[in-house]
C-alpha cells in the first residue's frame, strides 16, 4: 500500500475517534487479506453497499474498497497488480468525493494512478476496457467473491 | 493534536483495567465480520450449484431484493436478527457460539492491536506477552475457532 494509506493503520491519528475508525478499516482490509467473502459491485452506482467496486470508467483499471461503517465512510482506491493482489494507493472520506464523475472523484483517481506510476512503473495493472462481470471477475479475485447489484 | 500509536498487551485486560477503545472497536468489528463470513459462505455454497438463489431468500424472508443485496454485500447494518433469519432461510439452522480465549502473538497483518493474531488464535495459561507483540509461550493449547450450528 502507499504511504498515505499505510498511515491510516500506523498513525499518528488526530484523535481517539479517528484511531478507532482506522482500526475498523483494518478489519475491512483483513477480510481481503484473509480470503473472506468479497462482494463486488456490478455497477458502482447501483450497489453502494458492496465491499469493493471497479470504478465507472473501466479503462482506468481502478477500484475502490468501501469501508462504510462506522461513519465517516472511507474509500480506499487502488489497482490490482495481479490476481488477488490489490495495491492500495489513495484514500479519502466518502463525503469529500461527492457524486461519481465529480472533480473530486476524478482527482482521487488521478492520485491513485499517479501513485501507481511512482511506485510500480513500468508495470501495468490488471484489467482492460471491460467492465467487471461474471466472465472476468476471477481475473481479479480468484476465490470467494461474488457480484452484487444490477448492471 | 496527534495520538501516538500504542500497542496494548493483554496484561491490561488481565488486570481488570479499562480496555482501550481501539481494542473494543477491533474485536467488535471482527465479530461482525466473522458472523457475516459464516452466513455468506453458507449461502455461496448453495448458490454456486444453483440450489438456492437470492430470489429464494427474498421470497422466504419476505424482503425486497434490494434488501437481500444489501445484506449479501457486507456486514454493515447486520443484526443478530438479520443473521439468524438469513441462516434459517439458507440451511434451516441457527447460530450457536463458542468463545475464544485469546493470547498475544505477533499480529501478522500489522494491523489492529499488537496482541491479536488473526491467523493463529491460541490459548495459553502462561505469562502475558511483551508490549512489542512478540510472544514465546512456554505452554499453549490450540483452540480451534468454530461456530456450532444446531440443525
Amino acid at each position: 500500500m502507499s504511504e498515505s494509506v499505510n498511515k491510516l493503520f500506523t498513525g499518528p491519528w488526530t484523535d481517539q475517534d479517528w484511531k478507532n475508525r482506522c482500526v475498523v478499516l483494518s478489519v475491512d482490509f483483513e477480510s481481503f487479506v484473509s480470503g473472506d467473502p468479497i462482494s463486488v459491485a456490478r455497477n458502482p452506482r447501483k450497489a453502494k453497499t458492496a465491499y469493493m467496486s471497479q470504478l465507472e470508467k473501466s479503462f482506468e483499471r481502478t477500484w475502490d474498497i468501501r469501508s462504510r461503517e462506522p461513519a465517516p465512510g472511507i474509500r480506499v482506491l487502488g489497482r490490482f497488480s495481479e490476481k488477488d493482489t490489490f495495491i492500495a494507493l489513495h484514500w479519502d472520506l466518502r463525503k469529500n468525493l461527492d457524486e461519481y464523475g465529480s472533480p473530486a472523484w476524478n482527482a482521487a483517481i488521478s492520485h491513485c494512478k499517479h501513485n501507481w506510476r511512482r511506485l510500480l512503473h513500468p508495470y501495468e495493472p490488471v484489467g482492460d476496457n471491460q467492465k467487471v462481470s461474471e466472465a472476468n471477475l476471477h481475473d481479479y479475485i480468484s476465490n470467494n467473491t461474488f457480484l452484487v447489484g444490477n448492471q | 493534536m496527534t495520538t501516538s500509536p500504542t500497542i496494548h498487551s493483554l496484561s491490561e485486560i488481565n488486570r481488570g483495567e479499562p480496555i482501550p477503545e481501539e481494542t473494543l472497536a477491533y474485536v467488535a468489528a471482527r465479530a461482525k465480520s466473522r458472523l457475516y463470513n459464516y452466513v455468506i459462505e453458507a449461502f455461496l455454497e448453495l448458490e454456486s450449484p444453483h440450489e438456492l438463489s437470492r430470489a429464494d431468500l427474498s421470497r422466504m424472508l419476505s424482503k425486497d431484493p434490494a434488501q437481500i443485496t444489501r445484506w449479501l454485500s457486507g456486514p454493515q447494518n447486520w443484526t443478530a436478527e438479520s443473521a439468524s433469519h438469513l441462516l434459517l432461510a439458507i440451511n434451516h439452522s441457527e447460530l450457536g457460539f463458542h468463545s475464544l480465549p485469546i493470547i498475544a502473538g505477533t499480529n501478522q497483518t500489522g494491523m489492529g492491536p499488537g496482541w491479536y493474531d488473526p491467523l493463529n488464535v491460541k490459548f495459553s495459561g502462561a505469562d502475558t506477552p511483551s508490549v512489542d507483540g512478540d510472544y514465546n509461550p512456554t505452554e499453549t493449547t490450540n483452540v480451534d475457532a468454530r461456530i456450532t450450528v444446531a440443525v
